[in-house]
């Protein structure tokens, strides 16, 4: 039940009881006091009437007596009636008038002693309180009074009436009393409850009002705190609880990942095809017992996982192996190093693998362990072995070529020197010869043979240098070079060279050399045009007279030198043949016949190309050379 | 008087030499090979100019000129005489040569080449 019922509820239930107690207490004891009062009233009359009566009792005057009753009727509105009664009992007078309730004669009595007795009747006159009041001890007789009792009913009534009536005041003064404060509290209360259960459901942003005193604002207060420390614990617990579920999220992570890489890593372990061998480091060094293998670990040598795992490393390998310095291998290893060495391991049936074994130390849960990986090196080994027996095979044929290489050098030296040594020592005599003819006299008769000899020793000069070039050439010895040559100056220069001759034939020699250079090789492009200028000399029509002329001038993106010649001229045929090695155009030709051979290798070699016009026999020939130029229009 | 050094294994090149440079009228001292021009320089004898051959036999022009140059660091003039141009040039890197005859050239060019040395030393 609520607090507003049972305030309200018990508040009323409480007055109305003590309500119906006073009032019935107050009735009860207003009525006995009334009663005892209209007892005394009744008395008092009936001793008043008796007083009269007494004359009439003892002169037996009963006229006289029934004025007294008569009188005493009326003496208080509420006497019902008087009679008085003689000693016997028998009624004496009486107020009824006609007839007199003979029930009433016994009703009552007085006392023996002479009180009065008062008795209630109930009569057809309603509630009566007879008195009887025994006269001279009843000798007399007895005066018998009766009063209504309605004004003890009346006056008990309006009591009850007046306390009914304050009763209710109260109620309602108190009820409203209490319907206020209640109100006050119950307010309170359920704002109270109200933020309770907003808290229990969890807003804990609920504040409750907390202005004034007393104990709901206390309460209030105290509400607030604890919601405040509330909202801070929450606070807490939300902080805690994202810190939480970021922890949890990473471990989770990194379970996930551990267990991820050591999937890998088992795919791995499993996977590799070299055989991976884990063990324990024995007492003396590595060779402890194999904790753990991989399958081509096993499947390598024809074992099992259980008999693998029962061996030490020592026990894979063949007998006869060399047992290496363990003791060192492990000071190694404990130095962080992978130390890689030979062994030979036998397969279960006994066959021998050569193995290449790098073997590291590592820590695990605190022990020290041994990955050793093993790699079957059979076919590498074979290999090395093929290998150093090509390369011996090479190096000794490396060796025979470079002798060779040697031997074809110095064969080129050497027939170098000797051919032009003696060549040589022919221009010194000749020299000696001279000048001893000169200084005897005898020049001009041996002028002539002196003079072939000359020509023929200069031949052979020649013949012996184009030879040698050659075959320098051929073999390689000499590779171009890139320099900056201005052919212009190179042409003027060899003409000059040749003037001595030119001159002693009266051969005619125009040039129109454009200022043009190119980056070749000048000493080799010197011997080219120094052949062709000779060339031409050679091929003039006759002994006397005749012209050159040279010219050089850019076309397109090359530097053009043309050669032109009066002389013998070139069959159609005959312009490449020319240059085929000791092609002679003429038997009476002088020179080796490998000039132009020599001529158009450097030319080609240096990037350019040389050939012949001709118009035909008789009628001269243009030997032109075409040189890249580098850029085009490339100046001096 | 002028003392020329030629190392020159050929007698008949030797005597060539001889008669060319009559007429400068210098001294000279024939060798067979590189050895023996050294002998001749380390005996103290003084000498103003070598006319050098390359091949030689048992100590070649190229070792001579090595042991001249580089091991006595002497700046002894050489006019290297050779058939071959090539064989000349790893003379030339060892150290410097102050002339260089080809053989079978005319003998004018040599002594143009000794006159010239003589008078820069004349000169000095």
């Amino acid at each position: 039940m609520s607090l507003r019922a049972r305030l309200i509820g018990g508040t009323l239930f409480l007055i109305v009881v003590l309500s119906v107690g006073v009032i019935t207490l107050l009735r009860s004891t207003l009525a006995g006091r009334l009663e005892s009062e209209l007892q005394r009233r009744g008395v008092a009359i009936a001793k008043y009437i008796a007083a009269d009566c007494a004359g009439p009792l003892i002169s037996d005057d009963l006229v006289a007596l029934q004025l007294v009753v008569n009188a005493g009727v009326h003496v208080e509105d509420d006497i019902a009636y008087v009679f008085v009664q003689d000693p016997a009992g028998a009624v004496m007078a009486h107020s009824f008038g006609a007839s007199f309730p003979v029930a009433l004669r016994e009703a009552n009595r007085g006392g023996a002693d002479g009180v009065p007795r008062v008795r209630r009747l109930a009569t057809g006159l309603g509630e009566i309180h007879d008195v009887a009041l025994p006269l001279v001890h009843g000798e007399l007789g007895t005066v018998r009074v009766g009063l209504r009792g309605e004004s003890i009913r009346a006056s008990v009534s309006r009591v009850l009436k007046v306390g009914a009536a304050i009763t209710i005041a109260c109620l309602a003064v108190f009820g409203a009393f209490v319907l206020a404060v209640d109100i006050g509290i119950t307010n309170n209360l359920s704002r109270l409850n109200e933020a309770t259960r907003a808290l229990g459901l969890g807003d804990l942003e609920h504040r409750l009002p907390d202005q004034g005193r007393g104990e709901f604002a206390d309460l209030a207060r105290a509400f607030n705190a604890m919601a405040d420390n509330l909202q801070r614990s929450e606070d807490k617990l939300v902080d805690l609880n994202t810190l939480l579920l970021r922890e949890v999220r990473d471990r989770t992570r990194a379970e996930e990942e551990l267990r991820r890489s050591l999937q890998r890593y088992s795919v791995l372990f499993s996977g590799v095809s070299d055989g991976v061998y884990v063990s324990a480091v024995g007492a003396e060094g590595p060779d402890g017992r194999i904790v753990e293998v991989n399958d081509a670990g096993c499947r390598r040598l024809g074992y099992t996982r259980e008999e693998v795992l029962g061996m030490t490393m020592a026990d894979l390998e063949a007998p006869g192996g060399v047992a290496a310095g363990g003791a060192a291998a492990l000071e190694r290893m404990n130095a962080g190093e992978t130390v890689v060495f030979e062994r030979v391991h036998r397969t279960r049936e006994g066959r021998r693998v050569p193995v290449e074994i790098s073997a590291r130390l590592f820590d695990l849960e605190g022990r020290h362990l041994v990955m050793a990986i093993c790699r079957d090196v059979t076919e590498r080994k074979l290999a090395e072995a093929e290998l150093r027996l090509a390369s011996a095979e090479l190096a000794r044929q490396n060796e025979e070529l470079k002798k060779l290489d040697r031997l074809r050098d110095g064969f080129i030296r050497d027939v170098s020197h000797e051919l032009k040594t003696p060549v040589a020592k022919h221009a010194m005599q000749l020299e000696i010869l001279r000048s001893i003819a000169a200084r005897e006299g005898f020049a001009d008769r041996i002028d002539g043979v002196l003079a072939v000899m000359a020509s023929s020793v200069s031949r052979q000069q020649k013949v012996i240098k184009n030879l040698l070039g050659l075959a320098r050439l051929e073999s390689g010895v000499r590779s171009y070079r890139r320099e900056r040559v201005r052919l212009d100056e190179l042409l003027r220069g060899v003409i000059a060279d040749y003037e001595p001759e030119l001159r002693a034939r009266e051969i005619a020699v125009a040039s129109a050399l454009d200022p043009l250079a190119v980056t070749s090789d000048g000493e080799m492009l010197w011997h080219v045009f120094s052949n062709l200028v000779n060339n031409a000399i050679k091929f003039q029509q006759s002994p006397q007279g005749g012209g050159i002329e040279v010219r050089l001038a850019q076309e397109g993106g090359a530097a053009v030198v043309r050669v032109r010649d009066e002389g013998i001229g070139l069959e159609p045929g005959e312009r490449e043949k020319v240059f085929e090695k000791f092609y002679q155009a003429t038997a009476s030709a002088e020179g080796s016949g490998v000039g132009l051979t020599i001529c158009r290798m450097i030319v080609e070699g240096v990037g350019g190309s040389i050939w012949f016009e001709s118009a035909g026999r008789g009628t001269g020939a243009t030997a032109v050379v075409s040189l890249p130029l580098e850029t085009p229009g490339e100046t001096a | 008087m002028k003392t020329l050094l030629i190392v020159e294994d050929d007698t008949d090149i030797q005597d060539y030499y001889q008669i060319l440079l009559a007429e400068l009228g210098v001294k000279t001292i024939r060798c067979y090979n590189g050895r023996e021009g050294l002998a001749v320089i380390d005996a103290g004898t003084p000498v103003d100019l070598v006319l050098l051959d390359i091949v030689l036999p048992e100590m070649g022009g190229e070792e001579f000129f090595r042991e001249l140059r580089v091991k006595r660091g002497s700046p002894l003039p050489v006019i290297v005489c050779s058939v071959d141009e090539k064989l000349v040039e790893p003379l030339r890197g060892i150290g410097p040569v102050q002339g260089t005859f080809l053989k079978g050239d005319p003998g004018s060019a040599l002594l143009g080449l000794i006159r010239q040395q003589l008078a820069t030393q004349d000169g000095r």
